[in-house]
């Protein structure tokens, strides 16, 4: 009958789910087990190695016996050291001998996680490659972006990043041709790991760099302040995009100096209020003369973000704050006036 | 006559089994989901893949929001987890929302908060400001003191009174862990600005020992009905959010802690007053809006930032929050129901809406159709007796299957209990869930559709406690 | 003997204000007994001059001092001394008030105990010469008008001695030094020689303007008593300004203008002196003085213009600064703690303690007390932020004990200028150089020095 059959049925399942449960049970009572231990042992790990590698980091003493790397376990215990260590302290001596224990110790153990069929194994290895800056492993991970074998996009961002990190040269043509989906951000970081030679090879290959990447250079450039590539951020200006364009201008306002000053005349009128409010932020940070009389129409402008933009510079450059009692005083803009007087009102705050 | 009966019972009895398949089988394919995720990162160092972002110079500055209605508890306790965030840069807004207790001189006196003179853009609609404070002492903490307006004015208020072009909401009675904030904009910062809201986990705090705004051990409450909970949360989260949000499905990101584009928020009108859902309007009206403008943006939820809040520890204070959220979910679909099914909304209106529909809120009223078929089986003769018996089994074996394996993919991902005596304790509430909690969630959540129907709109709030007292 | 006639035939330099002697008494002889007494005045009165009185009754001689208000007042012992002894009781208060000087005089010893008079310096054979007598008045009075102190052998605390407590005081709270310096006439003796005691006499005296000339505000001069030593304070001031100020005062140092005979002469003095720093908060006065004098000795040896160094107070009392490591994470403690370690020194003991949070911190209470207290503190703490911990530091009295270095997270330039207003003293991004961090707290260590 159906009825019965249907209750076997649902007996089996019941039975069948219910020992799916007591696996899982006894999986789980097992696993908290072992964890316990773990974590007891790596607490015992951290109490005994800490001064041991503090002493072998920072006073450069001989590499004791209890620091090699024999179990992985240990080799737990010990990133997790190093890795405080290179977030809380920068000395080059430090970072070298940690540089050289990973090549020295940990290498063998990276190599075998980057062959790992895991993802997360192949991650943390890398991520701990490029902490460490292991020179000794970038053959391998060279040969690993250049075989036909697909690795993630995260895999990608850490491969490039250890390779800019030491400097390979290989870094740009894979950047340049290997697109990996990287995401800007990305290539910003890659970017600032780089030397200033390798950097200028970016640069003589900026046209033929993909728009996310020509934003990430031009990011960098004024990130790290590289007045000297004024002029040819100045040159891009020109040819650029719009949001090229606006990338440039934020660079240029984070740098603080302009060449050739006439080239951006023309974007005080742009139709884009974002390049007016950059305009607005770049003359209040650049030396012009009479710059007031750019300053003063962008306070009448139609944007908000310009007009606060623009009363911030008056602030700052010399003869502003006349020009906003002037524009208080006037009465005729409303909106012009709100700005004007809540900058002022911020400054003389700031002035007790 | 008793023919008839038997055929409206055999109906009734299959409708009910049918239902409970696709929806079981609905949430095979999320454990599944969420199984091949979780199983991808497990043993991923995960503080390696932040500390990249803690770095760098252009991780996107984010307004805290901190909406507080008579919170003089915990409020304290909030702002503190928010101070000692780890992230370059952050104002914390407290917004007091016309409380009417100490909520406003306390913070007051605890930060030396002074009266601050400063121009607000109003881009949302919000009740009167009554004034803006900011500390002495941690100059990015800012406090607003406005007339009363419910939290989603509060929340309005707050977001036009911040700065950055990200805001991020907490509730009151809610702290965060010092790197929660970071990796919950990781994938905003990651994306590239594709994603444009993300939320993260929730987790019960009571019994978890708690002091000045630091999670200092993890634990387990001896109130059952909070076990349950942290149950219900951990299924909720682990399960169900990071299955969707592969998909970009999600139409639920707990307003108690929440990321999203300032930008994007605004267009979509702010948060909603009319609703006691407001967090999910948000959301659903944020996805239409991405839809019509046929951009390619996200809303992603995110597993490990965890956010420790104040659960109901009593069963009324539960049954009106439940109450309140099925109402708020009901309120959500039918303000939007022209996305249902609606090809234009893709995965949202397909899937995700068909989904909200049919699982989430049906379900309490076919569950409920269940225990009374189950209930009038007893009486009507040993044929149904022996079914109902082993559906009701089933029922059970199959809740905690998933109840245990949300346990399980928690040790794969945060690892929070490591205690076994915390493992063995949600073991075996889990298989008792069935005889008590879930029938009392179903019948709060029907109530909830009974309020919406019978135009009921009020929230609720409860008393809270404080979160270090739990 | 021939010291004595010089000091009858010459008018002194000071004599010229002694006409108002009609306006007061002048001289206030009180003896033991009338005996005694009779002997005084007869001696008197052999010499020329008015207003001298001599008494021999207790009571009498109190009244007339109360009247008269003499310009000085001259004890002369004979056997016991009680009565001579209730007399002073009763007036050396007013005295004091009214900077009469007491001089006592006896034929037979110098040695009185001088717990029997704290306060009499001045001791005169007798008979004495009146002529001696009105010198050493006026000596006395140029004294007090140029504010020339003594330093005696008193039980009492002098001026000097509060001055000295002052010093010291400021020493252990601010732990900068002060410099004591001994000064002489090293060729004092040849001067007495050449011309006579009392060319001498004078010479001191205008050295004593001379070196007061030479002084800051903040300096104090005074005599070392029974001796011809001028000593020096120089509050905030190490060794090496202290030879400086010596070298000044070495160059402008002229021929000093004394009156022989009533005719001008010039007489060329040369100055010599021992230089003691002071860093030891334990030094006492009397020690500084003894081998301050020694040190004289030696440099007399030496010749003229010379710097003798005393090291002896050179070295601090060993401190004990407390330093406090405020830090989550353990290892990063661990390191900071074994930087602090490797660098206790001899000046410092460092009583180092660790925290983990800031609320720790606080309710530990270690952090009062009146030690100077190097705090080193990340900015973001769980419970108590670091900065709410400077806040509450820097609210309280004394602030200036608590040297702040903060480590920081955070990165933008606000944060570290709100942390610098709040009252950070050093502010250390993270991740910090070993190195850089140890050469910084070397250097706020030794500032503290």
């Amino acid at each position: 009958m159906i009825m019965s059959d249907m209750i076997q049925l649902l007996i089996l399942i019941i039975i069948g789910l219910g020992s799916a449960l007591s696996i899982i049970l006894i999986y789980l009572l097992v696993n908290r087990l072992i964890e316990k231990r773990k974590l007891k042992r790596l607490d015992n790990y951290y109490k005994e190695y800490s001064m041991q590698l503090y002493r072998y980091l920072v006073q450069n003493e001989a590499l004791p016996n209890g620091l090699r790397a024999t179990s992985p376990l240990k080799v737990k215990a010990i990133e997790y050291m190093l890795s405080t260590y290179i977030n809380h302290i920068h000395d080059q001596g430090a970072w070298l001998r940690i540089s050289q224990y990973a090549d020295d110790q940990l290498a063998p153990y990276y190599q075998k996680a980057l062959k790992s069929r895991k993802w997360s194994r192949r991650m943390n290895a890398l991520y701990r490659m490029v902490d460490y800056r292991m020179e000794s492993l970038i053959g391998i991970v060279d040969q690993m972006i250049q075989t036909r074998k697909r690795y993630s996009q995260e895999e990608y961002f850490q491969m490039y990043k250890l390779l800019a990190s030491v400097n390979h040269p290989n870094v740009i043509k894979y950047l340049i041709e290997q697109h990996a989906g990287l995401s800007e951000n990305e290539y910003r970081t890659i970017l600032t790991e780089i030397d200033s030679e390798l950097f200028k090879e970016i640069l003589c290959e900026y046209e033929r760099l993909p728009p996310i990447m020509k934003s990430a250079v031009i990011d960098v450039i004024g990130m790290k302040n590289r007045v000297e590539y004024i002029e040819l951020l100045e040159k891009w200006l020109g040819e650029g995009e719009q949001e090229i364009r606006i990338r440039i201008m934020k660079a240029v306002c984070k740098i603080g100096y302009v060449h050739h000053f006439e080239h951006y005349i023309p974007f005080i009128e742009s139709t884009h209020w974002e390049e007016r409010m950059l305009m607005a932020r770049l003359l209040g940070v650049i030396y012009v003369p009479e710059v007031n009389i750019y300053l003063r129409p962008l306070m009448n402008d139609s944007s908000w973000w310009v007009r606060q933009q623009a009363a911030r510079s008056l602030i700052q450059t010399r003869g502003g704050k006349e020009v906003l009692e002037e524009i208080i005083s006037s009465g005729e803009d409303r909106y012009a006036i709100d700005i004007a007087g809540e900058s002022l009102r911020s400054v003389r705050k700031k002035h007790g | 006559m008793d023919n008839l009966f038997s055929s409206i019972m055999w109906f009734f009895g299959w409708t009910i089994t049918i239902y409970m398949l696709i929806v079981i089988g609905f949430y095979t394919f999320l454990l599944g989901l969420s199984l091949f995720q979780i199983r991808k990162e497990h043993r991923l160092d995960k503080q390696e893949s932040h500390d990249d972002y803690l770095q760098d110079d252009f991780v996107k500055p984010v307004s805290i929001l901190v909406p507080a209605f008579n919170e003089e508890a915990g409020v304290i306790e909030s702002v503190r987890s928010l101070v000692s965030l780890k992230y370059p840069e952050t104002e914390i807004i407290v917004v007091n929302d016309g409380s009417t207790d100490q909520t406003l001189s306390v913070i007051i006196e605890e930060f030396h908060m002074e009266k601050i003179d400063k121009v607000i853009r109003k881009q949302l609609e919000c009740e009167e400001i009554r004034g803006v404070y900011q500390s002495a002492i941690l100059p990015h903490l800012l406090l607003v003191d406005k007339v009363n307006g419910g939290k989603a004015d509060a929340l309005n208020a707050g977001i036009n009174v911040s700065k950055y072009p990200y805001f991020c909401s907490i509730d009151g009675d809610s702290i965060l862990e010092n790197d929660s904030l970071l990796k919950v904009m990781k994938p905003i910062i990651h994306s590239d600005g594709e994603v444009i809201a993300s939320g993260g986990s929730i987790r019960i705090a009571n019994g978890c020992e708690i002091e000045l705004g630091s999670v200092l051990k993890v634990g387990l409450s001896r109130n059952p009905l909070v076990v349950m909970q942290v149950i219900e949360y951990l299924r909720a989260f682990l399960m169900g959010r990071v299955g969707l949000s592969r998909h970009n499905m999600l139409l639920i990101i707990s307003g108690a802690f929440s990321v999203f584009s300032k930008k994007w928020a605004i267009e979509a009108g702010g948060y909603s007053k009319h609703t006691v859902g407001e967090d999910m309007e948000l959301v659903v009206r944020i996805h239409g809006l991405i839809r019509k403008r046929k951009l390619k943006k996200r809303i992603e939820f995110v597993a490990d930032p965890v956010c420790w809040t104040e659960a109901p520890d009593t069963l009324k204070t539960l049954q009106r929050q439940r109450s309140r959220w099925h109402r708020g979910l009901l309120e959500s679909l039918w303000t939007h129901k022209n996305m249902t099914l609606n090809p234009r909304y893709g995965l949202v209106g397909t899937v995700a809406f068909p989904y909200f529909w049919f699982v989430e809120l049906i379900g309490p009223i076919v569950e409920l159709g269940g225990y009374l078929f189950v209930l009038l089986s007893f009486f009507l003769g040993e044929m149904y007796v022996e079914m109902a018996i082993l559906l009701l089994l089933l029922m059970v074996v199959y809740g905690s299957l998933f109840s245990m394996m949300s346990v399980l993919l928690e040790v794969w991902s945060m690892n929070q209990y490591p205690r076994v005596r915390d493992v063995m304790k949600l073991y075996f509430y889990s298989m008792l869930e069935s005889f008590w909690y879930r029938p009392l969630t179903v019948i709060w959540r029907c109530e909830g559709i009974l309020q919406w129907l019978v135009k009921y709109r009020g929230w609720d709030k409860n008393e809270r406690k404080g979160i270090s007292k739990l | 003997m021939k010291n004595q006639s010089d000091v009858n035939q010459n008018p002194s330099l000071f004599n010229h204000k002694t006409h108002d002697t009609t306006e007061r008494l002048h001289l206030l002889c009180f003896c033991e007994n009338p005996l005694v007494a009779s002997t005084v005045e007869e001696h008197i009165s052999t010499s020329e001059g008015e207003g001298y009185l001599v008494c021999d009754d207790t009571e009498k001689a109190i009244e007339l001092f109360y009247e008269q208000k003499p310009k000085a007042v001259v004890l002369i012992y004979a056997t016991s001394g009680v009565t001579v002894k209730e007399f002073y009781d009763s007036i050396y208060r007013q005295c004091m008030w009214e900077n009469i000087p007491i001089f006592y005089s006896s034929t037979i010893t110098e040695v009185i105990p001088s717990s029997h008079h704290p306060k009499i310096d001045n001791f005169i054979r007798f008979p004495f010469e009146l002529k001696e007598l009105e010198l050493r008045m006026n000596l006395k009075a140029i004294q007090k008008q140029s504010a020339f102190l003594h330093l005696t052998d008193a039980s009492e605390e002098t001026v000097v001695e509060i001055f000295y407590r002052h010093q010291v005081a400021t020493l252990e709270r601010q732990k900068t030094p002060f410099t004591m310096v001994f000064l002489k006439v090293s060729n004092v003796n040849e001067i007495k020689q050449e011309h006579t005691a009392f060319i001498a006499e004078q010479v001191l005296i205008q050295m004593a303007d001379f070196l007061l000339a030479q002084l800051r505000d903040t300096d104090m001069l005074f005599k070392v008593s029974n001796d011809d030593t001028f000593a020096l304070i120089l509050p905030f001031t190490g060794e090496k300004e202290a030879n400086y100020f010596l070298k000044r005062v070495y160059n402008n140092v002229y021929p000093v203008p004394c009156f022989m005979n009533q005719r001008p002469i010039e007489v060329d003095a040369y100055l010599t002196g021992s230089v003691v720093e002071i860093r030891d908060s334990k030094a006492q006065l009397k020690e500084v003085v003894t081998s301050g004098t020694s040190g004289l000795i030696q440099a007399i040896e030496l010749g003229a213009f010379q710097i003798v160094p005393i090291d002896h107070f050179k070295a601090p009392q060993t401190e004990s600064i407390k330093v406090s490591i405020i830090e989550q994470d353990p290892i990063v403690n661990g390191v900071l703690l074994n930087i602090l370690q490797r660098h206790d020194q001899e000046d410092f003991t460092l009583d180092i303690k660790t925290f983990q949070d800031g609320q720790q911190f606080l309710q530990s209470g270690w952090h009062v007390s009146s030690h100077t207290h190097l705090i080193i503190i990340n900015d973001i703490l769980p419970k108590k932020d670091g900065l709410e911990v400077i806040y509450e530091l820097r609210e309280l009295p004394n602030t200036n004990k608590y040297l702040i270095i903060m480590l920081s997270t955070k990165k933008s330039e606000n944060d570290m200028i709100h942390a610098y207003e709040l009252g950070v003293d050093d502010y250390v991004r993270k991740p910090f150089n070993v190195k850089m961090l140890e050469a910084q707290i070397k250097r706020f260590l030794k500032r503290l020095r």
